[in-house]
């Protein structure tokens, strides 16, 4: 059995965050979830073996500025960002 | 005084007719139009009421003269018999004085014996006696007619020794045995009353006793009486009175036969023509002249009586003096009288005029106050419907105040529904993004067979709906035009709903907000959507001074005191400029760029509205805005 690919999903909406982790899972990923980007930091190493999944939109640290750190620590590890909001301002 | 009395009921009959034509005003004016008016008027007033007056005192005065003509007449007749009295009284005494002498012994004695000294006896006795009954003289005659003895021997015109055998009362004795005869006195002159008696003898009569009386106490007596009394013989011929220049005149004139034989009977010795007495009869009256003056006099007459036949006794009253007096007594009467009359009607008019002038003041009084509690009755309806106007105004205008309040809060509230739009559409997008992952979810687990796992997926998307939909409602209920009706709400509802509402602005702009412990407790009385704009405005007003700022907090409170509930929010911004603090709850003063400066000044209505109000509240860091309520 291969390794499972491992996905680390930040959001600081619960319901959405709950859902993405179970949706993850049933697609056969490992899924990490972290409320907020602070708490994800202290699990992200160089030696990452996965994908950052994150929310723009968030208080203190958003998406973005996630973005930043993990390019940072690794310009290699894939990072996905999402938004509710659909339009780019 | 009756007479006074009939004056009296004379003018009170002419006054009463003179008050009853005055009693009617037309009269009264119909008077007027002929009567001169001004100084003319009372001119000819004056000298119709002078020539009323003027009559009135003839007549008073002649009424009054005749009442005491009457009076008079009434006291003449009454005095008559007491001075006809007198003269009878006297001359019945006198008559006793020959009756007794007549059978005198020593009168018997001298006409029989002719004895000078029983002569001289007698003519003492019969002095005695002259003097005793006031008889002028007492002689006796003998049968010759020769005066044997008399009492007046020793006077010098003594009638001793003179002869009368010519004279009636000594014919008329030897004859008759008695005789009367009032005559002038043979040797005397002096005129007297003669009663003689015949002395019987036993063949033939010896002679005759006579007594003179002249009279004059009589007429003394009468005179003090103060009447005029004149006594008159069968012949209408004065002889005693108290007027001696009538004595011997006659009542009537006489002729030329009639004047001898009275002549004859009085036996005057003089030959001085019959005088008539200057009397003249006028009514009532009798015109006299004496001392050459016409006098007014009042009397009556009766005969003397059997005491001297014949004869009739005249008294007579003085009357000028009474009759003046009672002419200007009922005179003065009668302008008394009609003085006072005409005082009495001067004043019954005058009240009369007073009553009327009064009455006509009370009517006017009257009238003029109706009139003018009308016009004020007038004046307060006006003024009540003018009040009444300016209330429905004042209602209308508190009404359309009150509506445009509404409009304001209303519009306050749709510009808060924009502003918070993108931030709500957020919110919406956050549940739907979970429940199309929720739904993705189910459906895998359905097709792996897991379906407890696809029913809790389920589940979750039925909490999310609902979820949403609770935002919608929050949402359309903040948006609805008419707030809902006042509830006791917990203040911590307020607070959950404001934030909820927000949630979308305050998650974006990354502020962190500090929410109180709950407190079930802290109920208000107040619309929950009224509170939440409140709320809504104090939290955008925070947004708004947090934007661009590090580290934006918001931090919402609530506290309690006795009967009031404090909510507070406070930021950590850069709080407010001093020189917008003064005009923060002033319309349209706003320090935002695209504010329209409505926010605190609806908010702080509604907080009135709620029995409240709304204050900044000083603050270390940012600004502080604190809602007091009363707790409910």
């Amino acid at each position: 059995m291969s390794i499972e690919p491992l996905v680390i999903f930040i959001d600081d909406d619960d319901d959405l965050r709950r859902a993405t982790a179970q949706m993850l899972e049933l697609s056969g990923f490992r899924a990490r979830v972290f409320s907020s980007a602070k708490q994800a930091l202290s699990d992200i190493t160089g030696s990452f073996p996965g994908v950052i999944a994150t929310d723009i939109r968030m208080p203190d640290m958003n998406g973005l500025q996630l973005f930043g750190r993990v390019r940072a620590i690794d310009p290699e590890l894939p990072v996905i960002l999402t938004t509710g909001h659909g339009d780019i301002d | 005084m009756h007479f006074n009395v009939r004056i009296v009921a004379q003018w009170s009959r002419m006054e009463s007719i003179r008050l009853i034509s005055a009693r009617s005003n037309d009269q009264t004016l119909r008077v007027a139009t002929w009567l001169p008016r001004g100084w003319l008027a009372t001119g000819v007033g004056g000298l119709v009421a002078f020539a009323i007056l003027v009559i009135a005192a003839l007549v008073a005065g002649r009424v009054a003269a005749d009442r005491a003509v009457d009076g008079l007449v009434d006291l003449a007749r009454a005095g008559l018999p007491l001075a006809t009295a007198t003269l009878a009284g006297e001359i019945e005494k006198q008559r006793l004085i020959p009756l007794t002498l007549a059978r005198d012994p020593d009168v018997i004695a001298l006409l029989g014996t002719y004895d000078s000294n029983a002569e001289a006896n007698l003519d003492r006795k019969l002095k005695d006696i002259a003097e005793d009954a006031g008889s002028t003289v007492i002689y006796v005659i003998g049968a010759d007619g020769r005066t044997l003895a008399t009492s007046n021997f020793n006077e010098p015109d003594s009638f001793a020794g003179v002869k009368f055998p010519f004279r009636y009362y000594f014919r008329d004795a030897m004859t008759y045995g008695v005789g009367m005869q009032y005559a002038q006195g043979a040797v005397s002159a002096r005129p007297g009353l003669f009663l003689s008696r015949r002395v019987e003898g036993s063949n033939a009569p010896l002679g005759v006793v006579v007594v003179k009386v002249e009279l004059d106490g009589v007429e003394r007596t009468w005179r003090a009486s103060g009447a005029l009394v004149s006594v008159i013989n069968e012949e209408g011929v004065v002889i005693g009175t108290t007027i001696p220049d009538w004595r011997f005149s006659t009542l009537s004139a006489l002729k030329e036969p009639e004047i001898g034989t009275v002549r004859e009977h009085l036996q005057v010795v003089d030959d001085k023509p019959l005088a008539t007495v200057p009397i003249r009869q006028q009514g009532e009256l009798t015109i006299a002249e004496i001392d050459g003056k016409p006098t007014v006099l009042v009397g009556t007459s009766r005969s003397v009586g059997p005491s001297a036949p014949g004869w009739r006794l005249m008294l007579l009253l003085y009357a000028d003096p009474i009759i003046t007096r009672a002419r200007l007594d009922g005179q003065i009467t009668a302008v008394l009288a009609f003085s006072l009359l005409v005082a009495l009607g001067r004043i019954t008019w005058r009240r009369r005029q007073l009553q009327a002038t009064r009455r006509a003041a009370l009517t006017q009084m009257n009238t003029e106050l109706e009139e003018r509690v009308e016009e004020r009755t007038d004046q307060l309806k006006r003024a009540n419907l003018a009040l009444a106007a300016e209330m429905a105004e004042r209602e209308n205008a508190e009404t359309k105040v009150q509506r445009l309040r509404d409009e304001l809060a209303q519009a306050n509230r749709l510009s808060i529904l924009g502003q918070i739009a993108a931030g709500v559409a957020h919110e919406m997008n956050q549940p739907l993004a979970a429940i199309g992952v929720y739904a993705h979810n189910a459906k895998c687990y359905f097709e792996t067979g897991k379906s407890a796992s696809g029913a809790d997926s389920l589940d979750q998307i039925a909490a999310l709906t609902e979820q949403i939909a609770n935002k919608t409602e929050a949402l359309r209920s903040f948006a609805r035009r008419a707030p809902s009706a006042a509830t006791f709400l917990t203040v911590d509802d307020a607070i959950d709903g404001a934030l909820s509402l927000l949630s979308g602005r305050l998650r974006e702009a990354g502020v962190s907000v500090i929410k109180p412990s709950r407190d079930p407790a802290l109920r208000v009385m107040a619309s929950r959507i009224r509170l939440e704009q409140i709320l809504v405005n104090l939290l955008q007003n925070a947004l708004d001074a947090l934007r661009g700022r590090p580290h934006p907090r918001i931090e919402v409170q609530h506290a309690a005191s006795a009967g009031n509930v404090q909510l507070s929010v406070r930021d950590n911004g850069p709080g407010l400029d001093p020189a917008i603090r003064t005009m923060l709850f002033m319309p349209f003063a706003t320090s935002k760029e695209n504010g329209l400066g409505l926010g605190l000044v609806i908010s702080s209505e509604i907080a009135r509205e709620l029995g409240g109000y709304l204050k900044l509240t000083p603050s270390d860091e940012g600004a502080c805005f604190t809602l007091t309520l009363p707790r409910a």
